[in-house]
């Protein structure tokens, strides 16, 4: 047992670190309390299988109201914290119990009934509780010296009152305060050292591991061979406002400088975007008149990540996220959102808000100045008018080139783009996007490279369009009469040739997409409120420990039934015959009273003594181990029914 | 044969699971044990120190630990450790000695506990792979694992009451003596490797160890079950040589008188001074003997030991107790690297003998069940009956019980499997099948049998 004071100590400690003294104080006076209680209470094993049970139950449905209501890091934090208040009827039942100590088979199912692991045992549990009661209260995140201050004196009076035998005072003292020294030392530290290693895993994350999700930076599949295969998860779901087409781009980043095979953008720190009027609203750029809207919702992995968003957004709200910022290539990134977002977006396509065209907007790779130019200048893009020219480029890619995901061999040395443009002619969007890019470029036409997704495919299932994996996209931005504008240069057929790589159980996959979906946009309490939900849960709770406990009665309630027949079964001689003249004599009026014994009752009735020879041989055949021979045994058959023949008779 | 590549995944992992477990808790105390697992837990909370602050308990817990397990070095005692040991245990019973120990230093020693020095059984491969495990209902949940089998490989081999024994304030110069217990697992010879002084650091969470070695041995003799009084036959039969040759021992047979020589008689028995005064061989006559002789064979013809070999040994070292021997013999047969005979009884040695010899029986991997079908019936003559303790009932071994019976020797047989009777066992008559786990329940049953 711990020495007094101490678990009330730690449960007073727990409720301080977790703001919940009115739960903890009541509860630290109730161990304490124990102490001086004269009673105690001989609690069976099975009581504490039993309560170890409900505890688990409680510990189930928090897991399940933890993780449907926070991010699976929150919710682990949450359930931490709770843990002392879940597995308190157990240190309680234990400091009320005669033994003092629970039962192992209620910590280990493996232990319960016979069959067990052949391990038999019991544990204090106080000490453990008490170390769960410090780290639950670690896990409330309390700042301030207040929580290494109390773990370290709660471990401090622990180990002092169980510090061995025949130990210095002094040799304790030194030994526990350099530990306390350099545990706080150790801790500040620590720390400090996960800032550093957070920095510089960013730069790795961002840099080598997942590029692609870098605003900054892409890679493309050009000048890879084999065949692209995408997914056809749903990531995206788009609502366009009422009786509006929806945006046919969603741009995720955009990008202005091309090295080989990759896309990089130049000065693209981001800057917070201004919060709109009302509450989760953000401002992407000028406010307009809100003409053009589209709800979409998305995925944001650790509340992070970058908003798919119309050419020209400017206004998001119902975005409820730390902070949005924007870089000036129109990227807007999220932080600290939700882990499902959905937002209403206000755009005005032909407005857009990215940075004004700079020089590197214009700028072609000398390796391909050489060719690209002589095409511009065939295709006449250079003499027309700018909106002429993209007509002529779109004509140009549309009906000389071919969509494929095959990505074909390039002779070693070459420049894929330009065997895509001149020689195979096929390739798939990122190809298109890219010499789009260059081609503009050549012309004198300001032009960038964007990523995102098409809006293509609209689900009947869910009512709103459904955005793939792979619908996932690249096409070009070109600056035409003082806006950006969405040049999409790969032939219109992508969409049907990518639709015809849908799985066979792709169905089924959409409709559990939307059922968690739904369930998502539930928990959100999409116009239902907290407090229905937390009614949903408890009711949800209650009915699991209701179903728990009718299951356990009809099991018990089994089981003395089926042993009740075992018995029947296992009871020798039940089938005598002799029960049957007892049927018989009840049927006609002479049945055996309660109180008496067969013998009792035959004097009674039988005055003659006629079956006083048949019981003798029923007694005997249900009571003596040695049991009749085969001849007796047929001697109370033939007795039996002789007497039937004879009462027939007569 | 080659376990499975799972297997020996599966071995593997136990095994170095096990040996870091039993490091843990034979260093730990249980208050450092709750200190290592609070560490543990705080680094997997504390993980990010910005969602909780329980990295702050991870760097006070760590900081203990490891300055706790730095002190051990300081632990010098200088004591001397002894035991009294008994010769011999039984498998499976406690057998209680003594630990003395002497402070050869001026200090006094305080807070003191000794052990002995006995690592945790390390199953190998081959006596995992072969380990059927338990039926029990936990066995089956975690089957997938190899955990069940392996937990209870290491339970068998277990020396059980491995226990730390505090020692009192030992003052500079004096010696103290505690006493000890041991249940030996299993029958053979018990190496007690050396002895270790114990002491944990001032906050009481890390054990500091100084290991003296100070090894003996002691003799483990099988199992025994209380056996029902057999009734074997006691004719006696003609034991030629008298009790000497019978037993194979010294040379002092009851003289009775000279005769004439008759071609055949040995030349060893001739009466050469009455020869030399007679000038005619003449031989010296002895005592014929008659007496009770029985014969107790012990199958050990099984692939590898295991609980079927160390049940029959039990069941024929319950016998070899049970059957009285101050006026009859009792021939202990069984093959090993040879075949072998040991005889007790009149005089030669109480069944203690016989023990310590099956004390110490292996399995034979290398000869056909026919090299003790032959040692025993070359004995039928001078046996009046024979108990036979057997592990399998292939077709050799119902030959050897059906020859003995047409020899017309009274055999007892005894039949030791893992399972239920094989279907052969109904047709072999007076046969007693023991159950692997149930042999007490077996013998009892033969005692009530008509």
């Amino acid at each position: 047992m711990t020495p007094p004071f101490l678990l009330g100590a730690g449960m007073a400690f727990w409720g301080w670190q977790t703001d919940s003294l009115l739960l903890a104080v009541p509860a630290a006076l109730a161990l304490e309390g124990c102490r001086s209680l004269p009673a105690r209470w001989d609690v069976p094993r099975q009581a504490f299988h039993r309560m170890a049970d409900r505890c688990s139950l409680l510990f189930a449905a928090a897991v399940v109201y933890a993780y449907s209501t926070r991010e699976a890091v929150a919710a682990i934090m949450w359930l931490a914290e709770t843990l002392p208040a879940v597995l308190f009827p157990m240190i309680l039942a234990q400091s009320l119990s005669t033994q003092g100590r629970v039962d192992l088979g209620a910590f280990f199912w493996s232990l319960r009934g016979e069959g067990g692991a052949g391990y038999r045992g019991d544990v204090d549990v106080s000490f453990p509780y008490l170390a769960l009661c410090a780290l639950a209260a670690g896990a409330a995140n309390k700042p301030g010296p207040g929580f290494y201050s109390g773990v370290v004196l709660l471990a401090g009076y622990a180990l002092w009152r169980h510090r061995p035998a025949g130990t210095s005072a002094a040799a304790w003292g030194v030994l526990f305060s350099l530990a306390a020294a350099l545990g706080y030392y150790g801790h500040v530290g620590l720390h400090g050292l996960q800032h550093t290693i957070e920095v510089v895993a960013t730069d790795l994350f961002f840099g080598v591991i997942h590029p692609e999700k870098n605003p900054s930076r892409t890679h493309t599949a050009i000048g890879s061979i084999g065949t692209l295969k995408q997914s056809g998860r749903i990531l995206l779901r788009v609502r366009p406002g009422a009786g509006q087409p929806a945006p046919p781009l969603l741009r995720n980043a955009c990008y202005d400088l091309v090295k080989g095979s990759e896309w990089f953008a130049r000065n693209t720190e981001f800057k917070d975007a201004p919060r709109g009027p009302a509450e989760g609203s953000w401002e992407l750029g000028p406010l307009r008149e809100k003409r053009w809207s589209a709800r979409i919702s998305m995925p944001l992995k650790d509340g992070e990540g970058l908003l798919p968003l119309p050419s020209g957004a400017f206004l998001a709200e119902d975005l409820p996220a730390a902070s949005v910022a924007l870089n000036r290539l129109g990227a807007a990134r999220v932080q600290y959102g939700p882990s499902d977002a959905e937002f209403r977006v206000f755009f005005e396509p032909k407005a857009s808000v990215d940075a004004p065209p700079g020089e590197t907007d214009l700028q072609v790779p000398p390796g391909q100045a050489v060719w690209l130019s002589p095409l511009a200048r065939r295709l006449g893009l250079s003499r027309e008018r700018p909106q002429d020219s993209i007509r002529t480029l779109l004509r140009f890619f549309h009906e000389e080139f071919e969509y494929s995901t095959d990505l074909p061999e390039v002779p070693k040395g070459a420049d894929p783009v330009r065997e895509f443009v001149l020689n195979t002619r096929e390739g798939h969007c990122e190809y298109f996007a890219t010499a789009a890019v260059l081609l503009l470029r050549a012309a004198g036409i300001p032009a960038r490279y964007a990523t995102g997704f098409s809006v293509q495919e609209l689900s009947r299932l869910e009512e709103a369009y459904v955005v793939r994996q792979r619908h996932a996209h690249a096409w070009t931005r070109a600056f035409l009469e003082g806006a950006w504008m969405d040049v999409d240069a790969t032939p219109p057929s992508w969409a049907e040739h990518d639709a015809g790589q849908s799985g066979f159980f792709e169905p089924m996959s959409d409709w559990f997409s939307w059922l968690r979906y739904r369930f998502m946009a539930w928990r959100a309490g999409e116009g239902s409120g907290g407090k229905l939900r937390l009614v949903v849960f408890a009711l949800a709770a209650l009915s699991l420990w209701a179903g728990w406990k009718a299951y356990r009665t009809v099991r018990h309630a089994a089981a003395p039934q089926a042993a009740a027949a075992a018995r029947v079964e296992a009871r020798s001689g039940m089938d005598s015959e002799f029960y049957r003249i007892e049927r018989m004599l009840a049927l006609s009026g002479r049945g055996r009273r309660p109180w008496e014994t067969q013998s009792a009752w035959l004097k009674r009735i039988d005055q003659e003594g006629a079956l006083k020879g048949l019981l003798l041989l029923h007694n005997r055949l249900r009571f003596d181990p040695r049991g009749l021979s085969a001849a007796e045994r047929g001697e109370l058959r033939a007795g039996v029914e002789g007497w039937f023949a004879g009462g027939k008779k007569g | 044969m080659r376990a499975p590549r799972v297997e020996v995944w599966r071995y593997r992992a136990l095994r170095y699971g096990f040996l870091a477990y039993d490091w843990i808790r034979r260093r730990f105390t249980p208050a450092g044990m709750l200190a290592l697992g609070a560490a543990a837990v705080s680094a997997g909370l504390g993980l990010d120190t910005e969602q909780s602050t329980d990295y702050q308990a991870f760097t006070f817990l760590f900081c203990l630990l490891s300055l706790a397990m730095l002190w051990r070095h300081l632990f010098r005692p200088r004591l001397l450790l002894g035991r009294n040991l008994p010769r011999f245990g039984t498998a499976g019973e406690a057998f209680p000695y003594a630990i003395t120990a002497r402070n050869l230093g001026s200090r006094v020693e305080r807070g003191l506990s000794v052990r002995e020095d006995a690592d945790e059984p390390v199953p190998t491969l081959a006596e995992f792979a072969a380990e059927p495990g338990s039926s029990s209902r936990w066995a089956r949940l975690v089957r997938w694992t190899g955990f069940d089998r392996y937990a209870l490989l290491r339970r068998r081999q277990r020396v059980s009451g491995l226990r730390e024994i505090p020692l009192p304030d030992l003052p500079g110069s004096d010696s103290c003596e505690v006493s000890a217990e041991l249940v030996p697992p299993r029958r053979g010879k018990l190496l007690l490797r050396g002895l270790e002084v114990i002491r944990p650091d001032p906050v009481g969470i890390f054990k500091a160890f100084r290991r003296e070695r100070s090894g003996a041995t002691v003799l483990v003799l099988p199992k025994r079950y209380p056996v029902p009084r057999l009734t074997l036959p006691g004719c006696r039969r003609y034991q030629q040589g008298g009790v000497a040759l019978s037993s194979l021992v010294g040379e002092s047979q009851e003289f009775v008188s000279l005769r004439d020589y008759r071609p055949g008689d040995p030349i060893r028995r001739i009466h050469w001074k009455t020869w030399a005064r007679t000038g005619k061989p003449v031989v010296k006559e002895y005592q014929d003997e008659y007496f009770v002789r029985h014969a107790l064979a012990l199958d050990t013809f099984l692939p590898a030991g295991g609980p079927r070999l160390e049940e029959a040994v039990s069941v024929a070292a319950s016998f070899a107790c049970s059957v009285l021997t101050q006026d009859s013999l009792l021939d202990l047969l069984f093959v090993g690297a040879e075949a072998y005979c040991f005889t007790a009884g009149r005089g030669l040695g109480g069944p203690d003998r016989i023990l310590e010899v099956l004390a110490c029986v292996e399995p034979c991997r290398d000869k056909p069940f026919d090299a003790l079908a032959y040692s025993v019936l070359r004995r039928r003559a001078t046996l009046s009956g024979c108990i036979c303790v057997l592990t399998d009932l292939d077709e050799p071994r119902r030959e050897f019980l059906s020859r003995m019976a047409a020899v017309g020797l009274e055999c007892r047989s005894f039949l030791v499997t893992d399972g239920d009777a094989p279907p052969e066992a109904a047709s072999v008559p007076g046969l007693r099948v023991l159950q692997v786990g149930k042999v007490a329940e077996g013998l009892v049953a033969e005692a009530t049998r008509p």
